[in-house]
């Protein structure tokens, strides 16, 4: 039955895709079609780890292992499941556009508890993998004390509620929230549907919000007290500059940047930019004083959004004639570091699904984490908004480190690294959010260690359950 | 002997049999006599072959004959006549004054001779270079620059050429008062054609995919343009707009026309080759076109209700 919920779930996620009219694909049977299979694939993509894990629940229950140590083994051996899971999405997905890596957490269940302050605070310690385990822990503790009817080991979890709330008295409560040396922050939220043409009215609408914003925005940043610079940021799938190229050449672009302010403000936009024979999802740092800033090519690409896995081509090729006439192009990932140093600035950028990756965000030990969201692809549905904002909320726990996001379709928002939504949008529709940041350069020991503490941990007591297994048997 | 000397002594049998027909003069439309035009010593295209005072790209751009010092006959030079605001083109005494002012509208005008666009430019440079080959001209062994100068000629020819096809055909406007009705009307009309043709939004060409899989794409981008063309010349057109809509007018000519050549990139491939070029180029003037209408639009001092007109004011205030 719960299988039965978490799938119905992730269908519910995906047909929010449906029509398939911005990936090219305007026939309804070809969408229901791709649909049905990129549900079949990430269900067996999910199930595989997680039946692996049931199998070790079996063997657990079966064997002679007392109460007290079976849910460290299985707290092990879960985490080390989702581990894997998180690095086979994207062999299972694996296509040009390809970026392997255990980057894939999506339905982790320490996402759940990104309300939960007190749990959520330990993540700056051990990761989502860290309350993983402890949620494995205590979740399996209490069944199998409730199936044996052991309830005395009831009490003995309780170290686990006390561990939590023995760190949250005893870590810093908030990090270094100063004045000075605030960064003003300009989010413009976009509403641009995700296609593959638009119309000229459609186009030219949106630019002229664009620019509206951008001009509030650098306003914004003239009027603050907060040092010579700001930076504004347009979230994935805003184009400014591929409009704003029709207009103007290149050196008309520069003036019409270097004219917004009289402060330098640092302007981060999206494009699809063609290279090589393939597009790259390019992140552009525009210095309204200099002109282009740094460039950023998206690495951990959406695969079925932003290109095709070899697995679902072939299948797509065989059920839908449609999909092979379709004006789908591959995006392939970038190389270069999301780390970027702009004077004073050290902020890395998280690109939409790169939100979903630890191990990306706690490169380099920025300042700050700038994020850009695109949900235009989901019509509307709020589903996926909602899991990035946990997602988010996470990155910025984890690292210590203020988090700004600006998404299209979807609301924008500031998070304290802390955790807490300080700012956000109203809604999804074009605004504008203003605040400051505060640079953090302190580290967290999540920031430090990353996800190897836990998973040493794990795998250390999932080697010895088997070794004592090995050990019974043969004994 | 090796498989080298044989190509070798192959190359050089079909040299000597080209070289026997063309001593017949067997090649219908291909003169010996020819073939030394383009042996002539010829200068870069920065440089002036004729010593009349304009460059041999500015011959192109007059569509004047760079190999003639005075094209129109009248005893003056090319370069003489441009310069003293004469058409180097019309024979005159220029006591009458043939200003280029009052002839064009900062184009040439064509000439009897204007090349029709279907003339086929891969053809005639093949020919070229076949008849080249077969006087002897071509010949990259012979210690002489014949060979360079022999290609650089035939390059000149097919690019001047080219340009000679651009040139928009002779166009009646019809030119109305100036009011400021007539100007609004106007205005909102070339709105319609500037937002769904000139910026090109709905039809985006996949740069990123190979290009010979995309000739559909200009094909029907050639349609569109065309389609366009014959909509801005039928628009009434107030007086004080003529200059910036036959600047208009003529940027959409040019895009259909490239957009044409590229779209029939199998029956010549150098003019689609040439034409992707000329389509960067009038691209890249298409900001400073609209830049234009947004300075008109200020000076004449007219508010106009369209989206289009509103982003313009956006970008352009600064």
């Amino acid at each position: 039955m719960a299988g039965i919920l978490y799938f119905s779930y992730i269908f519910w996620w995906l047909w929010n895709l449906y029509p398939l009219d911005s990936f090219g694909l305007p026939g309804k049977t070809a969408g229901l079609v791709l649909i049905s299979l990129i549900f079949v694939m990430a269900v067996a993509e999910m199930a595989f780890f997680w039946g692996l894990f049931g199998v070790l629940c079996q063997k657990i229950s079966a064997a002679r292992i007392s109460s007290r140590t079976a849910p460290f083994i299985l707290a092990s051996g879960f985490v080390l499941a989702e581990y894997l899971r998180s690095f086979f999405f994207g062999v299972f997905n694996l296509g040009a556009g390809t970026f392997l890596g255990a980057h894939w957490t999506l339905g982790n269940i320490a996402y759940q508890f990104s309300d939960f302050s007190y749990i959520l605070r330990t993540s700056s310690i051990w990761g989502i993998y860290g309350i993983s385990f402890l949620a494995a822990y205590l979740i399996s503790g209490i069944a199998l004390s409730l199936i044996k009817k052991n309830y005395k080991n009831l009490l003995i979890l309780l170290w686990v509620p006390a561990l939590l709330i023995g760190i949250n008295l005893l870590a810093p409560r908030s990090p270094d929230i100063r004045q000075e040396g605030r960064i003003p922050i300009a989010i413009v939220q976009t509403q641009i549907p995700s296609k593959v043409f638009y119309t000229a009215d459609e186009t030219i609408d949106s630019l002229t919000t664009k620019l509206e914003l951008l001009e509030k925005s650098a306003e914004f940043i003239d009027s603050s007290e907060n040092g010579r610079r700001g930076l504004i940021i347009f979230p994935e799938g805003s184009q400014l500059l591929t409009d704003l190229f029709k207009f103007l050449d290149e050196e008309s672009v520069e003036k019409y940047f270097n004219e917004l302010s009289e402060k330098e403000i640092l302007v981060l936009d999206q494009i699809r930019f063609p290279e090589e024979n393939s597009l790259k999802s390019k992140i552009v740092l525009v210095n309204s004083k200099t002109g282009i800033a740094a460039t950023y090519d998206k690495k951990l690409l959406v695969p079925g959004g932003e290109f095709r896995p070899y697995l679902m081509r072939a299948l797509l090729y065989v059920f839908s004639p449609s999909f092979r006439r379709s004006g789908f192009i591959d995006v392939m990932p970038g190389s270069d570091s999301n780390f970027i140093k702009f004077d004073d600035y050290k902020f890395v950028i998280a690109v939409c699904s790169e939100l979903l990756s630890p191990s990306l965000i706690r490169n380099h030990n920025p300042d700050f984490i700038v994020g850009t969201n695109n949900f235009g692809l989901f019509n509307g549905g709020r589903l996926l908004e909602r899991q990035m904002r946990s997602i988010s909320v996470f990155r910025a726990v984890e690292n210590g480190k203020y988090l700004v996001n600006s998404s299209n379709f979807g609301k924008s928002y500031i998070i304290n690294p802390d955790g807490i939504v300080e700012q956000m949008a109203s809604g999804a529709d074009y605004e504008l959010l203003t605040g400051t940041i505060v640079p953090n350069q302190g580290r967290t020991w999540y920031n430090y260690l990353g996800d190897w503490p836990i998973l040493l941990l794990s795998l250390v007591i999932f080697g010895l359950a088997i070794r004592k297994n090995r050990n019974d048997k043969t004994g | 002997m090796t498989k080298q000397v044989k190509v070798f002594l192959v190359f050089l049998a079909v040299l000597a049999v080209f070289s026997v027909l063309s001593f017949f003069d067997i090649f219908t439309g291909v003169k010996s006599a020819k073939l030394h035009d383009f042996a002539i010593p010829l200068l870069p295209i920065e440089q002036d072959a004729d010593q009349d005072g304009l460059s041999n790209k500015d011959e192109s751009y007059w569509n004047t004959d760079f190999q003639n010092p005075d094209t129109d006959g009248d005893g003056f030079l090319d370069g003489e006549e441009v310069v003293s605001g004469f058409d180097p083109r019309v024979p005159s005494d220029h006591s009458m004054g043939d200003n280029i002012e009052s002839t064009v509208y900062g184009a040439p005008k064509n000439l009897a001779d204007t090349i029709s666009i279907d003339e086929n430019l891969s053809e005639n440079a093949l020919a070229a270079m076949i008849a080249g080959v077969a006087a002897g001209d071509l010949r990259p062994d012979v210690n002489d620059d014949a060979f360079d100068k022999g290609v650089e000629a035939i390059s000149l020819t097919t690019f001047d050429n080219f340009s000679k096809m651009q040139s928009p055909p002779e166009t009646t406007y019809n030119v109305i008062e100036p009011s400021k009705e007539n100007q609004l009307a106007y205005l909102n009309s070339l709105a319609d054609i500037i937002k769904k043709d000139l910026l090109g939004f709905s039809q985006v060409l996949n740069t990123s995919a190979p290009i010979n899989g995309q000739f559909q794409f200009f094909a029907a981008k050639s349609e569109q343009f065309k389609i366009a063309h014959s909509k801005i010349t039928s628009i009434n057109v107030p007086r004080n707009w003529l200059e910036i809509h036959k600047a208009i007018s003529n940027a959409i000519y040019g895009l259909y026309l490239n957009y044409h050549f590229i779209g029939n990139y199998e029956n010549d491939v150098l003019k689609a080759t040439i034409a992707l070029g000329q389509l960067s180029s009038i691209n890249a003037e298409i900001p400073g076109l609209l830049k234009t209408v947004q300075a008109k639009i200020l000076e004449e001092k007219l508010e106009i209700d369209d989206s289009l007109y509103r982003v313009m004011d956006l970008i352009y205030k600064q």
